[in-house]
């Protein structure tokens, strides 16, 4: 499949010398005269002869590969102006071929190609899809005009360097580097961190990884070493000529100084070796002068299994690591709502929680009979990765359910599981490869759950065999224990633990296991559980899938890890018991009257207050009653102290979650009292909230939200840049009565009213309030909203009158 | 580029973007305002470029081309340069004030309060440095003047940051509708003149808000201008 050029870059890659690349095509076309927001691809249409002379220029200089003049060449970039990426990429690879060809060189020409220069969601608003599409497109057009490799640099988001792996590797044979640029800090923009990218694009089948842009050599001579450390993969270099002065815009290294701070890069183990803004022909000679005679060598790589997020890199055997059990629907009616009206606050709530228990890893599971799970598991990925920097641990049966969450999730996850059936190796591992992702492997087979530690060791042995020959890395696997509930498999305990040894003994392998099973039928679970998992620590698990607001699960780790010399300095240990240590809330004096006590608590906004006077409260009141005759009349009060300013905004919105807890107890003891055949909860009317398409300020509507759920009403809310088709489709499929419209910009109110035009065809007894910072009560009336929501609490006054 | 560093926000400020009139404070109220600041200042990766043009000189016309409308005519009739400045603390006080959402309205609202507050505080820096540079020069510097102020239109949002290369030099895009990413971001332009300026114009005079504001009701003044584009 390979053409000569290819060939050739892998020998490149692959001998004992260093490569030199070119310098700065941007800066160099500014040089001669490209205006300042005058797009440089224009000029491999109209000037090609000054491109010429760049590339022969770096030729001339000893360049090995150059890049073509694609930086911005993208769809995303080039959509409002009248050149074409049809255009402007095949004549940009034309010229740096044109100028090889003419130069009798052996230099192989890269596509360069650039970030879109819009930012991914949640940030920004361009999705994962339509990156991967720009991508895809641009990245077919450079191999049809003949690109010997493709080169994705200055990137700053890691999500839109997936996209772009993604791409490279599904529409094309050519070979990738891929570079991002980081502060001196470290990190991007977008807070990717050097762990974090070496982790993901090593294991998206990248050639090789790089550092460039952000600095002088200097700078990034520490960001190098670490890079180094992290990836088997050869590295590149391509720094700045230093720093530009903020007037005058000009690079403070000159050529000779450029090329004695790249020296000791080379001798760290780089093999790669440019130049990116303020660098010329020059710097490249001066660099390819002082290379010379130098030998490219580098120090032996440790392969450690690592997963990662956008920003965070996890190392298995670093540190014992949690992995939040909760993002499951089996027994949480609230996520099962969640997947039901396809609103996924739920799980982000989850996945905060999880995280600020002190989870490293989350499972995320969207099991439920009659649901989409493909399309849930997306959405619940793309909720969770939302508000959360964790890992994540794809966790489905369907392959098709897992490909979903492996593409858009914005990191190097794992996927659970494979066991050693030959369906679920068949299914799993070509997913695990392509993707890149870790695996956790279940010992047992067609066969069954094998009863003793080294017939599980067995299956182990011959599931690792199957990924050796998939060309999965061993550091990528993970071995369950298998957990058997003690009361019914007495011995189970005991052969969990002894297969933990057994696969860190004899494969080396990282190891999990799924800790509450254990104690399912027996009194004491939390104390039953908290013992299996210091022992589960003490056989060698290196992470353990459990409850994290189970604190004394999370004190187990760190005492853990504090005694075996995982934490140096009890570094961790002292950290989480003091931060653990916090300041006490207010309390309220005591009063007899309970009543007055949960309307003093909801009214000052003390939670604690709120949930033991409404726990005190329902001993006495039926729930319904209490939400009648407690509850609203405090939220009342509350609205109209907030309407006549006597509170203010986040003084409500802290009376909105007294007033929540007390309401989940309340719930709580209706589930009860109706699974013991009592009154049941009438149905709540539905309101849906949405903020319009195109815009991706949602704080506002949040906060409607916050209040009206605070009433009682159960509100669908289908989040941010929502098209007005779903918003139609879903005030038809709820029979909903009342929806809610946000637009915070100027520019996005057209979507809001173009979203009510349709409902009002499709739908025309749901009425419509609206809110948002630019509207006013003339404007949002005139686009046909029944109601106008100048502030946090007056959603729920339209409410009340629409379910009079 | 500049080197304005961010030490500590106004808490008077954070309060006025929570619409705060003297209501009293409870003490966890208190604590958590303090506490968004300590975060804020925390997450605030303040990052800025700017770029200076002579106006009628050979590089002008793309920068030229953005000043649509009367009122940046106005803002820049005594200035022979220009500058077009874009700032922003970056994309973790989103991504915070996001996750805060999932736990805690009230505390995300506070530090949605304190991560406008920092923005403006950093711009409130780079302008004071960036006058006392540009007075060693001998040139006095316009107030701030941002798309969507007055008649001019936040369609040139796209252009403008293209001219600075912001997505590349500081992370700061123009995505669907001319908003900004990240989102607590700041892009300007302000004239520069060697004769020094009169007494600058009254911000709510060109206000579209003028009659709705509520701040102004209250004898307030948020320094910004508001789009006319929906009366």
């Amino acid at each position: 499949m390979e053409n000569s050029a290819q060939t050739r870059f892998r020998d490149l890659l692959a001998n004992n010398e260093f490569v030199l690349l070119d310098g700065a095509m941007g800066t160099e076309l500014q040089r001669q005269g490209l205006l300042p927001g005058e797009r440089p691809e224009s000029w491999n249409l109209h000037q090609p002869q000054k491109l010429l002379v760049v590339h022969r220029a770096y030729l001339a200089a000893g360049s090995q590969i150059i890049l073509s003049n694609t930086f911005g060449a993208s769809f995303h970039k080039l959509g409002s102006t009248a050149l074409a990426p049809e255009d402007v990429i095949p004549a940009g690879i034309a010229l740096a071929k044109q100028a090889i060809t003419e130069s009798a060189s052996q230099a192989l020409a890269a596509f360069d190609c650039g970030p879109l220069g819009e930012l991914m969601e949640p940030n920004g608003s361009l999705s994962f899809e339509a990156a991967y599409a720009d991508f895809a497109a641009q990245i077919r057009l450079a191999e049809a005009a003949g690109a010997d490799l493709i080169v994705f640099e200055t990137m700053s988001d890691l999500y839109e360097l997936k996209a772009a792996l993604l791409a490279a590797y599904e529409n094309s044979h050519l070979p990738v580097i891929a570079s991002m640029t980081f502060e001196t800090n470290g990190r991007t923009f977008g807070g990717t961190d050097v762990a974090s990218f070496a982790t993901l694009a090593t294991s998206l089948h990248a050639a090789a990884l790089g550092i460039n842009c952000s600095a002088g050599p200097g700078a990034l001579a520490a960001l190098a070493r670490e890079l180094l450390t992290l990836t088997p993969l050869p590295v590149m270099i391509k720094p700045n000529a230093g720093l530009p002065h903020p007037q005058s815009g000009l690079y403070d290294l000159s050529p000779d100084a450029f090329a004695n701070e790249m020296l000791p890069l080379a001798g760290t183990g780089v093999k790669l070796l440019g130049g990116c803004c303020g660098t010329n022909n020059l710097y490249i000679a001066k660099l390819q002068g002082i290379l010379e005679g130098e030998a490219y060598s580098r120090p032996p790589y440790i392969a450690k299994g690592r997963i990662c997020s956008a920003t965070r890199t996890l190392t298995f055997g670093d540190f014992p690591l949690i992995v939040g059990e909760k993002l499951n629907p089996t027994g949480k009616p609230d996520l099962q709502d969640a997947l039901r009206n396809n609103d996924y606050a739920a799980y982000a709530r989850q996945a905060a929680a999880q995280e600020n228990a002190q989870a490293d890893i989350l499972d995320v599971n969207c099991g439920l009979p009659g649901i989409d799970e493909a399309a849930a598991m997306r959405s619940a990925v793309l909720a969770v990765q939302a508000v959360c920097r964790l890992p994540l641990q794809i966790d489905a049966t369907r392959a098709s359910v897992i490909e979903g969450a492996l593409r858009i999730y914005n990191g190097k996850p794992i996927i659970n599981s494979v066991s050693g059936k030959q369906s679920s190796l068949a299914r799993i591992l070509p997913l695990a490869k392509k993707y890149g992702a870790a695996l956790l492997i279940l010992p047992l087979d067609e066969a069954g759950i094998p009863a003793s530690a080294a017939e599980r060791l067995q299956v182990v042995r011959k599931v690792v065999a199957a990924c050796d020959a998939s060309g999965i890395p061993r550091e990528d696997l993970i071995v369950d224990g298998l957990v058997l509930t003690a009361s019914a498999e007495p011995s189970g305990p005991a052969v969990t633990l002894e297969t933990l040894r057994l696969v860190k003994a004899e494969l080396g392998l990282a190891t999990t296991l799924g800790l509450s099973n254990v104690s399912f039928g027996l009194p004491a679970r939390r104390r039953l559980n908290q013992v299996f998992y210091a022992q589960a620590l003490e056989a060698g698990a290196d992470m353990a899938i459990l409850n994290p607001e189970h604190t004394e699960l999370v004190e187990t780790r760190y005492a853990h890890a504090a005694l075996h010399g995982l934490d140096p300095d009890q570094r961790r240990y002292l950290q989480y018991f003091e931060t653990t240590e916090q300041a006490g809330q207010e309390t309220l004096p005591r009063t007899a009257d309970e009543r007055d006590g949960l309307r003093l608590a909801i009214l000052q906004g003390l939670d604690a207050e709120a949930k033991s006077y409404t726990m005190e409260l329902l001993r006495s009141i039926p729930p319904l009653q209490l939400i009648q005759d407690q509850l609203i009349p405090a939220l009342d009060e509350v609205g109209d102290r907030f309407a006549k300013g006597i509170t203010f905004l986040p003084q409500l919105l802290q009376s909105a979650r007294a007033a929540q807890l007390a309401f989940d107890l309340v719930r709580l003891e209706l589930r009860r009292s109706a699974a013991q055949g009592g009154s049941e909860a009438p149905d709540a009317p539905v309101i849906v909230l949405a903020t319009v398409e195109g815009d991706i300020h949602d704080i506002g509507k949040n906060i409607a939200r916050t209040i009206l759920e605070n009433y009682g009403y159960r509100v669908i809310d289908l989040g941010k840049d929502v098209a007005p088709s779903t918003v139609v489709q879903t005030v038809v499929r709820e029979d909903c009565r009342l929806l809610g419209l946000s637009a915070l910009m100027t520019s996005t109110l057209p979507a809001m009213e173009e979203t009510i035009r349709l409902v009002k065809t499709q739908k025309p007894d749901c009425r419509i309030m609206a809110g948002g910072a630019v509207l006013n009560r003339a404007y949002a009336l005139k686009i046909g909203a029944d109601y106008y929501c100048p502030d946090a609490s007056s959603g729920v006054l339209s409410a009340k009158e629409v379910f009079r | 580029m500049t080197t304005a560093k961010l030490t500590q926000l106004n808490k008077q400020e954070v309060l006025r973007y929570l619409g705060y009139r003297e209501q009293a404070l409870s003490l966890q109220l208190e604590e958590q305002i303090d506490r968004s600041i300590s975060l804020a200042l925390e997450l605030a990766h303040p990052r800025s470029v700017y770029r200076r043009f002579k106006r009628n000189g050979a590089e002008t016309p793309p920068a030229e081309e953005l000043l649509l409308g009367c009122d940046i005519q106005e803002h820049l009739a005594d200035s022979e340069e220009m500058i077009l400045l874009a700032a922003t603390v970056g994309s973790d006080l989103d991504h915070e004030i996001r996750r805060q959402q999932s736990l805690n309205m009230s505390f995300a609202v506070i530090l949605d309060a304190a991560a406008s507050t920092a923005i403006e505080a950093y711009l409130d820096l780079l302008e004071d440095q960036m006058r006392a540079d540009f007075l060693q020069e001998g040139l006095y510097l316009t107030s701030r003047f941002s798309p969507g102020y007055g008649d001019l239109p936040l369609t040139i949002q796209g252009d403008l940051l293209r001219i600075l290369d912001s997505h590349r030099k500081i992370g700061l895009a123009v995505g669907a509708g001319g908003l900004m990413n990240p989102i607590k971001s700041v892009s300007c332009i302000m004239g520069l003149s060697r004769q020094g300026f009169g007494k600058t114009k009254d911000p709510c005079e060109i206000c579209s808000n003028r009659d709705n504001c509520g701040l102004r009701r209250r004898g307030g003044y948020c320094g910004k201008f508001r789009s006319n584009e929906i009366s």
